[in-house]
C-alpha cells in the first residue's frame, strides 16, 4: 500500500513538472483570436485607400488591474469590435498594482516582449519614465485626433513642449466633502476660512462627542502631500507651481518663507482638534466608512472618491462640498486644488515601429463617441478627459465643474521626483503632530533634493541634456496615417 | 557526529572503493545538481548584484560606472542607518521573545498533559500562513475603529490603553514585532521541544535524588543540554530578522510611519523600485549581506563547535 | 520534600500549564476563526458585529471571491509551482545532504558552508539579477522559472536540515545493506531513503510552504495573469476591491485553508523530522 502511494506521489510530481516544462512559452491572455475577418468598410472612407492595411497584426496592451467595476468587460467589448473591423488581434494583460507599472515595463523590455500600449499614471510619466527614455514622443502621432480630448488635460503630460501620453479615465480635483445634513442640523454654515472650520469643529464636538469633525486617510502616507499642496498654493500667493519648478531647477531653496508657512499652516488642524489621532490609522476604506456612518463630519479627498462615498453614504444624509479652507493670512488668495488627469495611455519607446499605424488606429477607434463612452463612463467621469464623453450624473458635478475646476492646478507630485515627495510625505504628519518644526520639515525636503542632485545627478530639465541620439530613441521613425472616423 | 565514511578494508576492496577519490567522486555527483541550481540562480545573481553596485543605474537606461561612490552614498544615507537600527531592535527583541517564549511553551508542553498534541498543532499553525494573509489580518486587528484590539480594550473598560498601534511611531515597530512573534513562536517551541525530548530522564532523576528543586534542575541540566538547539534557534531568528522580514513589514506598514518601521530590507526594496536607484540599493544589499554573513557564520561556528556527542 | 508537597506542586504546575496552553490556543486560533467569521458576514455586519460569528452566513462571498479573483486558475498554478518545486527540491537536497553526511571527501566542510551562505542573502534586491538570468535561459514568464528559482532558494536550509537528519541515522545500516549485496547508491535508495521519511516530510512542509506562500519572487518572474499563483491573485484582489472586506477575508480563507488541512494531516511526521534535525544538527 505504501509503495503504491510512493509511486503515485512520485508520478504526480514528475507529471506536474512535465506540465510546467511543457508550457514554457508565454501564454497569451484574455482575447481569443478573432478570425481575421475581411475588412468591412466602416463609415465613409474605405481603409485601403487612405491608410496601409494593418490586418493580421497583433496589438499588445498591458497595464495594471482595472479597478472600475465593469470596465474590463467594456474594454473587451470594444476590443472585440476593433478586431472585427480591422482584422487585428488584440491581446490585453491588465494585472498587478498600479505602482508596478514601471517595473512591468522594465521586465518586458528585458525579456524582449512586445508592448504596444500601456496604461500609466501621470506621476510615473513625469518623474521616471519619460526621462529614462521609456516613452515614445506622441506629439506628431496624435495630431490628427488631438482635438477629441479636453485640451487642458494634456498639461500634465506635456514635457518640454511635447506630448508623451494620452489622458484617460477621468480628470479629478480635490475637495472637502461634508455631511450637509449634520451641518444644517447643527446650524453650521458652509466654511470658507480656517477659522470657520475651527468654529464648526467646536460645535460638532460639543453636541456630538462621538463624531470626529474631520477624518483623513492618514495611514496612507501618499495622501498627505495633497494637504501641503493646498496650503502652499495659498501661502505662495498662488505661485506654487512656479516656485516648485524653481526649487527643482536649483534656483530656489525649499527652505523659504512660503514653504515653511505652508507646513506651519497644517499644524493647527491637529492642535485645534479638527483632525484627531485616529486619522493617522485610517485608510481609504476606513475614511469613507467613518464618513458614511456619520462618525466623521468632513473629509478631504480627490473627486475620484465620489463613487466610494456614495456607496458608503447611501441615503443616510446629504453630501456637500466646499473648497479647502483659506489658511493663509492674506485671505484674498484663491483656494487651489491639485488635480488633472491621473491616468493615461502611452506607447513605450521600445514598441515596434511597424506597429505605430495600428496603435494610432486603435487610439482613434477607442476615442470615437460610442466607444469612448462605453469605456470611460465606467470610470465615474466627473470631469471627462475626452470631450465626447457624457459626464457622470452626480448632483455635485455642477459645483465641481463650475467652481473647483477653474481653481485646479496640477499635482505637485507630478512634477517633483519620488525622493522629494517622500520627504514631503513624511514631514507633513510629523509637523502636524508636533514632532518636528516647520523649519526642520522644509530643511528635510531641501536635503532630499540636494542628496538627489549629488548622488544621482538629478536634473529637472533633463531634456536639455539630451543628445540627438537620445531623442532618436524615443521618436517615431515615421508618422503613419490612419483612418479617422467622426 | 562522526563522519568517517568508514567501511572496513574488506568491504572497501570488495566494492572497489579503495581510493578515496572514488568516494569523493560519488559525493560530487550527488552534490552537483543542487550545486548547479544554487550557483546559477543564487550565487551568480549575487555577483551580478555586486557588479551593479559599482554603477549608477535606474534599471531602465544604461549603467554608468561610478566605482565605490554608491558605498559612500549608503554610508551617508541617514534613513539606511535608521533602517539598520530598526532591524537590530527588531532582531534582538524578536529573538529574545520568540526563544524565551518558545522554551517556556516547550517546557509546558513537555509535561504529561492532555491535549498536548492539539496544542502543539495549534501553536505551530501560524507558521504555515502566508505573510500576505497575516499582514491583512493583523492590520485589521490593529485597526483603530473597527479592529479587535481596540474594541476589546473598550469592552474591558481599558480605553486609556487604546493606541494607534500602527500609526504611532513610538510603538509601530513593536506592533509589527508582535506579529512576527505570533507567527514564529510555535516554530521555536517545536525546536525546543525536540531538544527537551532528547534529554534523558535519568539526569533529572539523579538530580532529584540529590535534592535539587525545579530551578536547579532547569539551570544545571536543561539549559546546558539544550545548547545545540538553542544555538540553531537563536541564529535562525536573528538572521531571519535581518534578511527575511520584508513581507511582514511591507504588508503592515510599508516602513512607515516616518520610517519608524523601516527595516533594512524594506528600504533596499524601496530604493530599488520606487526611487529607481538600483546601484545604490545593491550596495546596501552587499553591506547587509556581508554583515549578516560574518555575524551569522561566526555565531554558527562558535555555538556548534563544542557540541556534545 | 514530602510526598504531599510534591504532588501539590505538580498539580499547581499542571493547572498553570493548562491555563497557559488555553491562552496560547486562543491567541493562535481566534484570529483565524475571526477571519473565517468575517468572510461569512455581510458588508454592514462586518463593521457592526466585530466579534461573534455571522448571524446569516453569506456563503456567496466565497463564490464571488473565487470567481472575481480567478481562484481556480490561481489554485492550479499554485499547486503546479509547489509540487514542481518539491519535485526538484527533494531529490537534489536528499542526494547532496546524504553526501555531506555520510561521505568523507575533500572540500566537504567548505561546500557545506558555501550552501549555508544562502541563508544570509537578503531578499529583494537580487530579484532583478535573478530575472535577467532567467531571461538568459529563455524562461521568462513561465512557471518553470518560478519552480527553479524557488528551489534554488531552498537549497541552503534544506541541505542543512537533511544533513543533520542523515547524520542521526546509524551507519551500520548501510554496511548491513552492502553486505547484502547493494552498491552504495543502492543502499541509499533502498535503505536510507525510506528511513528518511520524517526528514523528507519536514522538507516537504518547509519548501512546500515557502513555495505556496511566495509573493515577491512570483510577482517579478510571472506577470501573465493566467500563470499567477494564489498570493499574487490575493494582492491583485486587494488592489482592486478595497471596499469589500468580507470578500477579501473569504479570499484569505481560501488561500489559508488548504495549508491548514495539509498541515494537520502531515503534522506528526513533520514534527518528528524537525526533531531529529534540530537535536543532532
Amino acid at each position: 500500500m505504501k509503495r503504491i502511494l510512493y509511486v503515485l506521489f512520485s508520478s504526480i510530481m514528475v507529471l506536474t513538472l512535465a506540465v510546467a516544462c511543457a508550457q514554457t512559452a508565454p501564454v497569451a491572455t484574455e482575447e481569443p483570436a478573432a478570425a481575421p475577418a475581411q475588412i468591412e468598410a466602416a463609415g465613409e472612407a474605405a481603409q485601403s485607400e487612405e491608410a496601409p492595411s494593418i490586418a493580421g497584426k497583433t496589438l499588445y496592451i498591458q497595464g495594471s488591474a482595472i479597478t472600475y467595476p465593469g470596465q474590463e468587460d467594456a474594454w473587451n467589448e470594444v476590443n472585440a469590435a476593433f478586431e472585427e473591423e480591422y482584422g487585428v488581434t488584440v491581446v490585453t494583460n491588465f494585472s498587478g498594482l498600479w505602482s508596478d507599472i514601471p517595473t512591468q515595463l522594465q521586465t518586458a523590455q528585458m525579456a524582449g516582449e512586445t508592448v504596444d500600449i500601456t496604461t500609466c499614471g501621470a506621476n510615473q510619466i513625469n518623474s521616471t519614465l519619460v526621462r529614462a527614455g521609456m516613452i515614445m514622443d506622441m506629439t506628431d502621432l496624435i495630431a490628427p485626433i488631438q482635438d477629441r480630448w479636453v485640451q487642458s488635460t494634456f498639461t500634465s503630460y506635456t514635457i518640454d513642449g511635447k506630448i508623451w501620453a494620452l489622458p484617460w479615465d477621468s480628470a479629478s480635483t480635490s475637495a472637502v466633502f461634508y455631511n450637509k445634513t449634520m451641518f444644517d442640523e447643527l446650524g453650521i454654515e458652509q466654511p470658507t476660512t480656517y477659522a470657520d472650520i475651527v468654529a464648526a469643529a467646536e460645535v460638532i464636538t460639543a453636541s456630538k462627542p462621538d463624531v470626529m469633525p474631520w477624518v483623513h486617510q492618514g495611514k496612507l502616507q501618499y495622501m498627505w502631500p495633497m494637504w501641503f499642496m493646498e496650503t502652499f498654493a495659498q501661502t505662495s500667493g498662488n505661485n506654487s507651481i512656479q516656485y516648485t519648478t524653481d526649487f527643482l531647477s536649483g534656483t530656489r531653496s525649499f527652505n523659504s518663507a512660503e514653504e515653511i508657512a505652508a507646513f506651519e499652516a497644517l499644524k493647527p488642524f491637529f492642535d485645534d482638534g479638527v483632525l484627531t489621532q485616529a486619522s493617522l490609522d485610517t485608510d481609504q476604506t476606513g475614511m469613507d466608512t467613518a464618513f458614511g456612518q456619520q462618525k466623521a463630519a468632513m473629509m478631504y479627498a480627490g473627486t475620484w472618491e465620489i463613487t466610494n462615498i456614495r456607496a458608503a453614504v447611501g441615503d443616510a444624509f446629504e453630501v456637500g462640498v466646499f473648497e479647502f479652507p483659506i489658511v493663509a493670512s492674506d485671505t484674498s488668495v484663491l483656494s487651489q486644488h491639485g488635480g488633472g488627469a491621473d491616468s493615461c495611455l502611452t506607447v513605450p519607446s521600445f514598441a515596434p515601429q511597424e506597429d505605430l499605424g495600428m496603435i494610432m488606429q486603435y487610439f482613434e477607434y477607442i476615442t470615437r463617441v460610442d466607444n469612448a463612452n462605453k469605456i470611460l463612463s465606467l470610470a465615474s467621469p466627473l470631469l471627462p478627459v475626452v470631450s465626447s464623453v457624457t459626464p457622470l450624473d452626480e448632483p455635485l458635478a455642477g459645483d465641481l465643474n463650475a467652481i473647483f475646476l477653474p481653481h485646479t492646478i496640477g499635482f505637485l507630485d507630478w512634477i517633483w521626483p519620488a525622493e522629494v515627495n517622500d520627504a514631503v510625505m513624511a514631514a507633513i504628519p510629523a509637523v502636524m503632530t508636533g514632532q518636528i518644526t516647520s523649519e526642520e520639515a522644509a530643511m528635510s525636503v531641501q536635503e532630499a533634493y540636494d542628496t538627489l542632485v549629488a548622488e544621482q545627478e538629478y536634473k529637472f530639465d533633463w531634456y536639455s541634456d539630451w543628445t540627438d541620439e537620445d531623442w532618436a530613441k524615443v521618436a517615431p521613425q515615421s508618422i503613419p496615417t490612419f483612418e479617422v472616423v467622426e | 557526529m562522526k563522519n568517517t565514511g568508514s567501511l572496513n578494508l574488506e568491504m572497501r576492496k570488495k566494492f572497489h572503493l579503495s581510493s578515496k577519490w572514488q568516494r569523493a567522486l560519488t559525493a560530487y555527483w550527488m552534490i552537483i545538481p543542487a550545486l548547479i541550481l544554487y550557483v546559477v540562480l543564487v550565487i551568480y545573481p549575487m555577483f551580478k548584484g555586486l557588479y551593479i553596485s559599482f554603477h549608477r543605474w535606474d534599471g531602465l537606461s544604461e549603467m554608468k560606472w561610478i566605482g565605490l561612490d554608491n558605498y559612500k552614498f549608503v554610508f551617508a544615507d541617514k534613513i539606511f542607518w535608521k533602517a539598520i537600527k530598526n532591524s537590530f531592535v527588531f532582531a534582538i527583541g524578536v529573538t529574545l521573545v520568540k526563544n524565551i517564549l518558545g522554551l517556556f511553551l516547550a517546557l509546558v508542553v513537555n509535561q504529561e498533559l492532555r491535549g498536548r498534541t492539539f496544542f502543539r498543532a495549534a501553536a505551530f499553525m501560524p507558521v504555515t500562513f502566508a505573510f500576505v494573509v497575516i499582514g491583512v489580518l493583523w492590520s485589521w486587528i490593529y485597526n483603530p475603529t473597527f479592529g479587535l484590539i481596540n474594541n476589546l480594550l473598550q469592552a474591558m473598560g481599558l480605553e486609556s490603553w487604546i493606541q494607534g498601534w500602527l500609526s504611532n511611531p513610538k510603538i509601530a515597530l513593536f506592533s509589527v514585532m508582535v506579529v512576527d512573534i505570533w507567527k514564529w513562536t510555535g516554530f521555536h517551541m517545536v525546536l525546543f521541544l525536540a531538544g527537551l525530548q532528547g534529554i534523558s530522564k535519568e539526569y533529572y532523576e539523579a538530580a532529584e535524588i540529590d535534592g535539587a528543586g525545579m530551578f536547579r534542575k532547569f539551570f544545571h541540566i536543561t539549559v546546558p543540554l539544550l545548547g545545540q538547539v538553542t544555538a540553531v534557534s537563536v541564529i535562525m531568528s536573528m538572521v531571519g530578522a535581518f534578511v527575511g522580514n520584508y513581507d511582514v513589514v511591507y504588508v503592515m506598514t510599508g516602513g512607515g510611519p516616518f520610517h519608524s518601521t523601516e527595516v533594512a530590507l524594506t528600504w533596499i526594496v524601496n530604493t530599488t523600485f520606487r526611487y529607481a536607484q538600483v546601484g545604490k540599493a545593491n550596495a546596501m544589499s552587499m553591506i547587509l549581506f556581508v554583515f549578516v554573513a560574518i555575524f551569522g557564520l561566526a555565531q554558527f561556528y562558535f555555538m556548534t563547535r563544542n557540541k556534545a556527542e | 520534600m514530602n510526598k504531599f508537597g510534591k504532588k501539590a506542586q505538580k498539580s499547581v504546575a499542571h493547572l498553570f500549564s493548562y491555563i497557559v496552553m488555553a491562552v496560547v490556543v486562543i491567541l493562535t486560533i481566534y484570529p483565524v476563526l475571526w477571519m473565517i467569521f468575517g468572510s461569512l458576514k455581510s458588508d454592514t455586519e462586518f463593521y457592526s458585529n466585530i466579534w461573534g460569528w455571522p448571524t446569516n452566513p453569506v456563503w456567496s462571498n466565497y463564490v464571488t471571491a473565487w470567481v472575481n479573483a480567478d481562484m481556480g486558475i490561481r489554485f492550479l498554478n499554485s499547486i503546479i509551482v509547489t509540487v514542481g518545486t518539491l519535485a526538484v527540491v527533494l531529490p537534489f537536497i536528499s542526494m547532496a545532504a546524504y553526501a555531506f553526511a555520510k561521505i568523507k571527501f575533500p572540500g566537504s566542510n567548505l561546500l557545506f558552508y558555501f550552501f549555508l551562505l544562502s541563508l544570509m542573502i537578503p531578499q529583494g534586491v537580487t530579484a532583478i539579477p535573478i530575472f535577467s538570468v532567467v531571461i538568459n535561459l529563455g524562461l521568462q514568464n513561465t512557471r518553470l522559472s518560478l519552480i527553479l528559482v524557488l528551489s534554488s532558494q531552498a537549497m541552503g536550509f534544506g541541505i542543512f536540515l537533511m544533513r543533520a537528519f542523515f547524520i542521526s541515522l546509524p551507519k551500520e545500516l548501510e554496511e548491513a545493506a552492502m553486505i547484502d549485496g547493494c552498491t552504495p547508491i543502492g543502499a541509499f535508495f533502498r535503505v536510507i531513503l525510506p528511513l528518511a521519511k520524517p526528514g523528507l516530510a519536514t522538507m516537504v512542509v518547509f519548501s512546500g510552504m515557502a513555495a505556496w506562500n511566495d509573493y515577491f519572487m512570483s510577482s517579478i518572474l510571472v506577470r501573465n495573469s493566467k500563470l499567477m499563483t494564489l498570493p499574487l491573485g490575493l494582492v491583485n484582489y486587494i488592489g482592486q476591491h478595497i471596499t469589500n472586506y468580507p470578500q477579501l477575508f473569504a479570499m484569505l480563507s481560501i488561500v489559508t485553508i488548504p495549508i491548514v488541512i495539509a498541515y494537520i494531516i502531515g503534522q506528526k511526521q513533520f514534527i518528528s523530522g524537525l526533531t531529529a534535525g534540530a537535536v543532532k544538527g
